[in-house]
C-alpha cells in the first residue's frame, strides 16, 4: 500500500547517494543543459553529435551502475515515457530537411474516407477494449494493418488524392538523436529522484531559492510547504481510500453508471475529503503553532548541508563537460 | 508552571463553551480534566496554551497576564499533546518531526541532535529514529509528540485527549510514558481526558461540564461522586462503582473488600 | 444463508504475504452477536472487508446470503503468465483508483453489499450531504429504490438510531460527534442490509456515548433479529455484550466460541495478546486475597456484586 509515497528514493550506500543534494541538482541542470547542446545531426556532422551523444550515455551508465540500485527502476520510469518518444521519433522522422532525396517512399496515399475507416476501426478498438484479449498484439496488427491500407490505392474516384509521404535518411537521424536525448535526461532526472531522500531535496531547494529573498519572496515559507506537502500526500490518499471504501459499502459505484451518477458519486467523494483534509490542516496548525512555529522567523536547521570534495570533483567535472560542448558549438 | 484563570469565558459563535470559570493550578502538579465530549475540556487547554483568546476574563501564567507579548516568550515553556496523532507529526521522519520544536527555538544542531536522543530514549522510541509516521503505530507517534514536548524543556506539558484515537496497546504506552515523565522531572501535567483510568495518575482531579467545573478534589473523593461523574456524562471506574452499589448490602468482610477495591482503583 | 467461509485466504499483492489464511467461518444471517477480537493488524477489517466484497479473496470458497464471491487470482505465484495477467486485470479496476486495491463493481459485488452493511471506523467522515435525511438516503438511492421508498427506509433507519426528528433537516456537519457516529451508521442501516458490521463503533466516545450505542445495537438487533457482527478493542464492551467471540492471530483465527471460556483460559488470552475485562481482573485480585470465592469468573459489575454477596453465577 505504500506505492504512493512520494518521490521514490530508494536507499543504498553508494557514491551518488552520499553527494549533496544541491550538487546533484545543479549537475542535474548542468548536464540537461549540455545534452541540449549538443549539436543536431541535421546541421552538424552526424557521426560526432552520435558520438558526444553515445559519450553522454555512457557517462549516465556509469553513474547509475554507481548508484547500485536495479536498472528496472530506470527501466520504469522509461517506460513512462515511451509514447512521447516514439511521437517525437514519428514527427520528426518524417520531416522534410532542406534539399535531400528520400531513403524510403512509403507510397502512402491519404484520403478523407480512408482517415474515417481508420478512426472508426480505432475508436471501436478502443471502446470494446474492455472484452478483449491480448490487447497490445492486437494494437499493433491494427496498427501495421492501417498502414497497408493507406498504401493501396483506389484510384482517383475516390476523394482527393494527398501527397506521398517519404522517409529521409536524415529525417532518420533527427528522429533517433531527439528521441535518444530525451531518454537521457529522463535517466538523469530519475537518477536525482531514486538517490535523493524528499527532505535534501526540499533542503536542496530551499537553498537555491535563496536569492529570490531579495525580491521579498520568503524562500523557507515556501519550502515548509514543499515539506508538508511530501508529509501528508500518503496521509490523505490513504484517507481517500477510506472513504471510497466506505462510500463503496453505501453502494456508491465510482465506475458504472451514467456520467450525472458519477458525478453524484464524486461529490460523495470529493466533499468528505476536503472535510477531512480542513480538518487535518486546522489541527495541524494548531499543533505548529503551539511548537512555536512563526511563518518566516528565523530558525536553526537539523539538515545542514556541506559540500564536500567528492562534490567539489562532480562540479569540476560538469562544468568541463558543459564547456566542451559549448567550445565544440562556437568552433 | 503556575496556571490562574480568573473570570474566563469563551465562546464559539453563540454557543458558549467556558463560562466565567475560575480556575488555580499549582506548579509542578499533575492535574486532570474530565468531562464527556464537548464540555469545553479541549477548548479550555487551547486557552490556557494560548491558541485560543479569551472572550471574557484573564489567564494568568506564573503570575503575569497570558495576552500576545507574552505568549511568545510562553510558547517555549509550555507542550501540548493532541488528540489525533497523525495531524501533529510534522516532520517526514521522528527525527525531523522533534527536530521542528527545536529548530523554532533556534536551538544549534549540535545540541539539537543530543537533545534528539535524549528524549527519545527516554520514550523509548530511540531505534525508530528514521523512520517516517507512515510506519509507526498511533501510540509511537504519540511518544514522538511527547518527546518532541519534552526536547523543548517545557515547564508544562497538557495532554488533550491524547489517547482516545489509539488501541489498548497505544494507551498503555501512553500511560507509561507519562508516569515515566512524573518521576523524572518536577514538570506541570495537565491530563485532559474522558477516561478515568487516566485521571487515576492525576494529584487532582477537576470535573467540567457544559464549560463550568463542576467538581474539584482529590481522584478519589471525585471518583466516589457518582452522580457528579453520570450528570456530567462519564462513569465512574468498576471497583468504585461496586463499593457504591453495595453500600447499603450487608455481606462477608465488607470492610476488608471495599479496602482492597480502593486499593485496585489506583493500582490495576 | 449467511456467511460461510472455507478454507479463504487473502493477499494484497498477487506476491504479498497472505493477510489472511486458512479462514473457516460460518455466521448465521439472524440472532447472532460476534465480537471479533485481536492485535492491530492481526486481519480483522480485512476479514470484513472480504465479507463485503470490498476485497476479493484468492483462494477457498466465500459464500455471503447465497452469492459466490469470486476469487481474484488463482495461481498468485505465477503471475507473469499471459492468461493469469488477464485473469488478475479482470477483477482489477481499470480507472483512476486502480491502484487503491479496490476490485471492480460488478453487479454481483453490489449485490453482496446490499446485503452486507459495512460501517468502517470513524464513520462520521463519509457524511457528505447538504442534509441529515439526505445523507442516509444515499445508501438506499445507490441501490436504486423508488424515491419514496428510500426516504421510508432513511427514516427507519434514523428512528432505529434514536436520532431526533427535529434535526432531519440540519446539516450533518453541524452535529456532535455522537450524533454524526449516529447518522453515519443509519446510513448503513438504510440499506436494509442482512448482517450489520461495524469497525470499533465505540472508539473516540465518551463513556456516557459508548454505553448509548452499545445498548442501540443491543436494541436494533432485538427489534430486527438481524445479525451483528462487530470488531472492538475494549474487553470491558466485550464482556458485557458479546454472545460468541472471534479471535484472529497473525491472519487466522484462533479461537471461535463463548465468550466465558476465553476469559477464563488465562494462558490462552495471553497468547492472544487480550487484556481481562477490568472486573475479571478486581475478582482475581480479591480472590487472591481469600475476600471472595467463585466457580465462573465474574466478567460483569453485576456478576462481581453477586459473588461479593455470596452468590453464584448461573449460565
Amino acid at each position: 500500500m505504500n506505492d504512493i509515497a512520494l518521490g521514490q528514493y530508494v536507499h543504498k550506500n553508494s557514491i551518488i547517494h552520499s553527494l549533496d543534494p544541491r550538487t546533484k541538482f545543479i549537475c542535474l541542470l548542468i548536464l540537461m543543459i549540455s545534452i541540449f547542446l549538443i549539436p543536431s545531426p541535421a546541421d552538424y556532422n552526424p557521426k560526432i553529435s552520435f558520438i558526444i551523444l553515445g559519450g553522454f550515455a555512457l557517462i549516465i551508465l556509469i553513474v547509475v551502475i554507481l548508484t547500485k540500485i536495479s536498472p528496472l527502476k530506470y527501466l520504469k520510469s522509461l517506460m513512462q515515457v515511451i509514447f512521447i518518444v516514439s511521437f517525437v521519433f514519428i514527427v520528426q522522422m518524417l520531416s522534410k530537411p532542406s534539399d535531400e532525396t528520400s531513403l524510403l517512399d512509403l507510397n502512402i496515399k491519404v484520403s478523407i474516407i480512408k482517415i474515417i475507416i481508420i478512426l472508426t476501426v480505432f475508436v471501436l478498438f478502443f471502446v470494446f477494449r474492455k472484452f478483449l484479449h491480448y490487447k497490445l498484439i492486437l494494437f499493433i496488427t491494427l496498427l501495421v494493418l492501417s498502414t497497408y491500407f493507406l498504401t493501396i490505392d483506389f484510384g482517383k474516384n475516390l476523394f482527393k488524392e494527398t501527397p506521398i509521404l517519404h522517409i529521409y535518411k536524415y529525417g532518420l537521424y533527427k528522429g533517433a538523436f531527439f528521441s535518444l536525448r530525451i531518454l537521457l535526461v529522463i535517466m538523469l532526472s530519475t537518477v536525482m529522484t531514486l538517490t535523493t531522500k524528499p527532505t535534501d531535496l526540499t533542503n536542496a531547494i530551499e537553498w537555491l531559492l535563496h536569492p529570490l529573498t531579495f525580491i521579498k519572496l520568503n524562500v523557507s515559507i515556501f519550502a515548509m510547504m514543499i515539506s508538508l506537502a511530501l508529509r501528508f500526500i500518503p496521509t490523505l490518499f490513504n484517507e481517500a481510500n477510506k472513504i471510497l471504501k466506505s462510500q463503496a459499502s453505501r453502494g456508491a459505484d465510482f465506475k458504472e453508471g451514467h456520467l450525472k451518477d458519477q458525478i453524484f458519486q464524486m461529490v460523495a467523494l470529493l466533499i468528505p475529503m476536503f472535510v477531512v483534509s480542513y480538518k487535518r490542516a486546522e489541527d495541524l496548525a494548531d499543533a505548529m503553532e503551539a511548537r512555536g512555529y512563526i511563518p518566516g522567523e528565523r530558525r536553526t536547521k537539523l539538515n545542514i548541508l556541506r559540500f564536500k570534495f567528492s562534490d567539489y570533483l562532480t562540479f569540476i567535472l560538469c562544468v568541463g563537460i558543459i564547456t566542451g560542448i559549448i567550445l565544440l558549438r562556437v568552433l | 508552571m503556575k496556571i490562574k484563570l480568573d473570570n474566563v469565558s469563551f465562546s464559539y459563535n453563540e454557543e458558549k463553551v467556558i463560562s466565567n470559570l475560575n480556575l488555580e493550578i499549582e506548579s509542578s502538579s499533575i492535574t486532570a480534566i474530565i468531562g464527556h465530549n464537548g464540555s469545553g475540556k479541549s477548548t479550555l487547554a487551547k486557552l490556557i496554551v494560548g491558541l485560543l483568546e479569551p472572550k471574557k476574563g484573564t489567564i494568568y501564567l506564573d503570575d503575569q497576564v497570558l495576552n500576545e507579548d507574552s505568549i511568545k516568550i510562553f510558547r517555549n515553556k509550555m507542550g501540548i499533546i493532541f488528540q489525533n496523532p497523525d495531524n501533529q507529526f510534522v516532520g517526514v521522519t521522528v527525527k525531523d518531526d522533534i527536530a521542528f520544536g527545536l529548530e523554532n527555538k533556534n536551538i544549534e544542531r549540535e545540541e539539537m541532535i543530543q537533545k534528539i536522543h535524549k528524549y527519545l530514549k527516554l520514550v523509548g522510541m530511540e531505534e525508530y529514529i528514521e523512520e517516517s509516521p507512515e510506519n509507526l503505530s498511533g501510540g509511537q507517534k504519540q511518544r514522538v509528540a511527547i518527546a518532541g514536548a519534552l526536547s523543548m524543556e517545557c515547564e508544562l506539558l497538557i495532554l488533550d485527549e491524547s489517547t482516545s484515537m489509539l488501541d489498548p496497546l497505544g494507551t498503555k504506552e501512553v500511560g507509561e510514558t507519562i508516569k515515566k515523565i512524573k518521576n523524572e522531572d518536577n514538570k506541570t501535567i495537565i491530563i485532559i481526558t474522558h477516561d478515568l483510568e487516566e485521571a487515576r495518575l492525576a494529584d487532582r482531579v477537576i470535573v467540567l461540564n457544559k464549560g463550568k467545573i463542576v467538581k474539584d478534589g482529590t481522584p478519589k473523593e471525585v471518583f466516589s461522586d457518582e452522580n457528579i461523574l453520570i450528570n456530567s456524562g462519564l462513569k465512574t471506574m468498576d471497583s468504585v462503582k461496586i463499593i457504591n452499589d453495595l453500600k447499603n448490602v450487608d455481606y462477608k468482610n465488607k470492610k476488608e473488600i471495599e479496602a482492597a477495591l480502593w486499593e485496585l482503583t489506583f493500582k490495576m | 444463508m449467511g456467511i460461510n467461509f472455507q478454507n479463504v485466504a487473502f493477499r494484497y499483492s498477487p506476491l504479498g504475504k497472505d493477510v489472511l489464511q486458512d479462514i473457516n467461518l460460518e455466521v448465521e444471517e439472524n440472532d447472532e452477536f460476534v465480537f471479533i477480537l485481536g492485535h492491530t493488524g492481526s486481519g480483522k477489517s480485512t476479514l470484513v472487508q472480504n465479507i463485503n466484497a470490498l476485497l476479493l479473496p484468492y483462494k477457498g470458497k466465500l459464500n455471503v446470503m447465497d452469492h459466490q464471491v469470486i476469487t481474484r487470482y488463482r495461481h498468485p505465484i505465477k503471475l507473469n503468465t499471459k492468461l493469469n495477467k488477464k485473469r488478475y486485470n479482470l477483477n482489477k479496476s481499470k480507472h483512476l483508483f486502480a491502484k487503491s486495491n479496490i476490485p471492480v463493481y460488478s453487479r454481483t459485488l453490489r449485490n453482496i453489499r446490499k446485503h452486507i452493511g459495512l460501517v468502517f471506523q470513524f464513520p462520521e467522515y463519509q457524511l457528505f450531504e447538504s442534509t441529515v435525511l439526505k445523507d442516509v438516503m444515499f445508501g438506499p438511492k445507490n441501490f436504486k429504490y423508488s424515491k419514496e421508498e428510500c426516504e421510508r427506509l432513511a427514516k427507519e433507519a434514523l428512528e432505529l438510531v434514536d436520532f431526533p426528528k427535529e434535526l432531519y433537516d440540519r446539516s450533518p456537519f453541524l452535529l456532535s460527534g455522537g450524533q454524526m457516529r449516529r447518522v453515519a451508521i443509519a446510513g448503513i442501516l438504510a440499506i436494509n442490509p442482512d448482517v450489520i458490521i461495524l469497525d470499533e463503533p465505540t472508539v473516540g466516545l465518551d463513556p456516557k456515548g459508548k454505553d448509548t450505542l452499545m445498548n442501540l445495537l443491543v436494541d436494533i438487533q432485538k427489534k430486527t433479529h438481524k445479525s451483528i457482527i462487530i470488531i472492538s478493542h475494549d474487553m470491558n464492551v466485550v464482556a458485557r455484550y458479546a454472545k460468541r467471540i472471534i479471535v484472529m492471530k497473525q491472519s487466522r483465527i484462533v479461537y471461535d466460541g463463548e465468550k466465558r471460556r476465553l476469559f477464563e483460559d488465562l494462558d490462552k488470552l495471553h497468547e492472544y495478546n487480550l487484556d481481562l475485562p477490568t472486573v475479571s481482573g478486581l475478582s482475581m485480585e480479591l480472590k487472591k486475597k481469600n475476600l471472595i470465592n467463585y466457580k465462573h469468573l465474574p466478567l460483569t459489575i453485576e456478576e462481581l456484586e453477586t459473588v461479593i454477596k455470596g452468590g453464584d453465577i448461573y449460565e
